[in-house]
């Protein structure tokens, strides 16, 4: 479904990401894990289009994101750690300008979406008095339109309270359950892609230290943290 | 064609939806009521007064609503009109970048070619619409102060001065009206071209208004009369030509021609900084 090979990015003298070659298979649950800076955010945005790429390239579906850019991000929806919405129209606006991008989407299709992310009462109100939780929903709701094959999640319960982190795992759980979709999910709190992903990628520094199954292994009780601390610092915990 | 048109119509939403894209069609409407009111005063007129008796021209008819129109835009057009410009043009691009709301549309299956047309468009439709307010809505109250009359031209700079009746006059101002739709589009491309730039939307409007004030004050140094063709606002000024009473057509395409090339620079460089730059939060 989404494969990375060989991906390097620069920012002046700094490595970004270096030599990063990943795959994620067709409805995978996948997590991306690392610190602040270790280049996470600049690998989605390669994925996306958003950053150019020193070398490498991404291909989703087989397509190249740099140079077949609308055919491979077609079937491919997207949040970011911050959503931003044109916060002087109303969230329904906000999605048509963004689907707008896309293919037509038609009003009931838009309405089924709204509604999956409880969005629908307050859906004409301007998005300006939205709360953080509401306009991640509706952040969800326009990477859902139209219907995706996969979604790229970038710090998804960022800012949330705990109801809010609750109700988006269990949204990604029935997005998953129910259309099949592959995600990936870009964090840097372990409890919650512990809860969600089963495959995970470890980067530190621009580097990718782990992909795969972070349960298999000798020590099926240990938890995602400890995996973590073990592949990126040999911490035994 | 159908999905570009409405793209652009919600282009046009996201801009026209904001309360500061108002703002210069405010000001121009403002600063034309004071002129107006000012030019109602006896120590104005008397300007005006003695400047058309020299020339055997009958004050009643050519104090006019014409006379007024000219007078309240091209006192207006540039001082206020880059402002503007500058600052509606110099944000598109920027704007929603540091808003973010660009990563959103980049996560889209949209080339970047084509969001950059988009706003360009959105650009050059703010653009007409303003330069079509600034005439209309000057017309309008110089009509309804004084009523139709002749048009009086008066720019000794330009080496300006005619007159015209009513029908010939307001023919002038057609082609005066296009005219001004090309040259204003010249500030807005430039604007749109730094707002392609890594830059903060305030910046780039400080840069546009710097270069064309700059092009401007070097543009009137009487030192560099010899290479004034240079500038571009020696031939933004070419508006006023159609006002000649014959009008030189050779030297209005040939202001065109290099205003026009100067668009496509920009547009050029913009759109090729947009096409090759990262985003990122």
């Amino acid at each position: 479904m989404i494969r990375l090979e060989n991906l390097q990015k620069r920012f002046g003298r700094r490595v970004a990401v270096e030599n990063l070659s990943l795959e994620i298979e067709t409805g995978a649950l996948f997590g991306l894990l690392g610190h602040n800076g270790a280049g996470k955010s600049t690998t989605i945005g390669m994925m996306l289009g958003q950053v150019i790429p020193d070398q490498g390239k991404v291909l989703i579906e087989g397509h190249d994101v740099q140079r077949e850019r609308a055919l491979a991000l077609s079937h491919v929806g997207a949040i970011f750690e911050t959503p931003s919405f044109y916060g002087y129209l109303s969230g329904r606006r906000n999605l048509e300008i963004f689907c707008s991008y896309s293919q037509p989407v038609s009003t009931r299709e838009m309405n089924e979406v709204i509604e999956l992310v409880r969005l629908g009462p307050r859906i004409d109100d301007p998005v300006q008095v939205y709360s953080h939780g509401m306009r991640q929903r509706l952040a969800l709701a326009q990477a859902l339109l139209p219907r995706p094959r996969a979604l790229i999640l970038d710090e998804p319960s960022e800012g949330l309270d705990p109801e809010g982190i609750y109700e988006m795992r269990e949204l990604i759980r029935q997005l998953h359950r129910d259309f099949q979709l592959t995600i990936l999910i870009c964090s840097h709190l372990l409890a919650e892609v512990e809860q969600i992903c089963p495959q995970v990628a470890i980067m530190r520094n621009g580097r990718l230290l782990f992909q795969g199954d972070w349960r298999s292994g000798s020590d099926p009780g240990r938890t995602l943290e400890h995996f973590y601390l073990q592949t990126v610092k040999g911490i035994e915990v | 064609m159908s999905l570009f048109a409405r793209q652009l119509g919600f282009e046009l939403l996201k801009l026209f939806a904001r309360k500061r894209t108002w703002f210069g069609f405010g000001a121009f409407l403002g600063i034309e009521f004071l002129i107006l009111l000012m030019l109602q005063m006896p120590r104005a007129q008397k300007m005006f007064r003695r400047s058309m008796v020299i020339n055997g021209l009958d004050f009643s008819h050519y104090f006019s609503g014409l006379t007024l129109a000219y007078v309240m835009i091209s006192y207006t057009v540039f001082v206020l009109g880059s402002l503007y410009l500058a600052l509606v043009c110099g944000d598109i691009v920027s704007k929603e970048v540091e808003d973010g709301t660009m990563r959103m549309v980049l996560s889209r299956p949209v080339s970047r070619m084509r969001i950059i047309l988009l706003k360009y468009a959105t650009c050059v439709i703010y653009t007409w619409t303003l330069a079509l307010f600034i005439v209309l809505s000057s017309l309008a109250l110089g009509i309804a102060d004084r009523g139709l009359g002749g048009l009086l031209v008066v720019a000794p700079w330009e080496h300006l001065f005619s007159y015209f009746e009513a029908g010939p006059g307001m023919e002038r101002f057609v082609l005066a009206t296009g005219l001004l739709c090309f040259i204003l589009l010249t500030l807005s491309t430039l604007g749109f071209m730094f707002s392609c730039f890594n830059m903060k939307p305030a910046s780039a409007t400080i840069l546009t208004l710097s270069v064309y004030i700059f092009d401007s004050v070097l543009h009137n140094v009487p030192y560099f009369e010899n290479i004034k063709t240079y500038f571009l606002s020696y031939h933004m000024a070419m508006w006023t030509q159609v006002f000649q009473p014959t009008i030189d057509w050779s030297q209005i395409v040939n202001s065109l021609c290099y205003l026009g090339a100067f668009n496509l620079v920009f547009l050029g460089i913009g759109a090729f900084h947009f096409a090759r730059r990262d985003f990122k939060s």
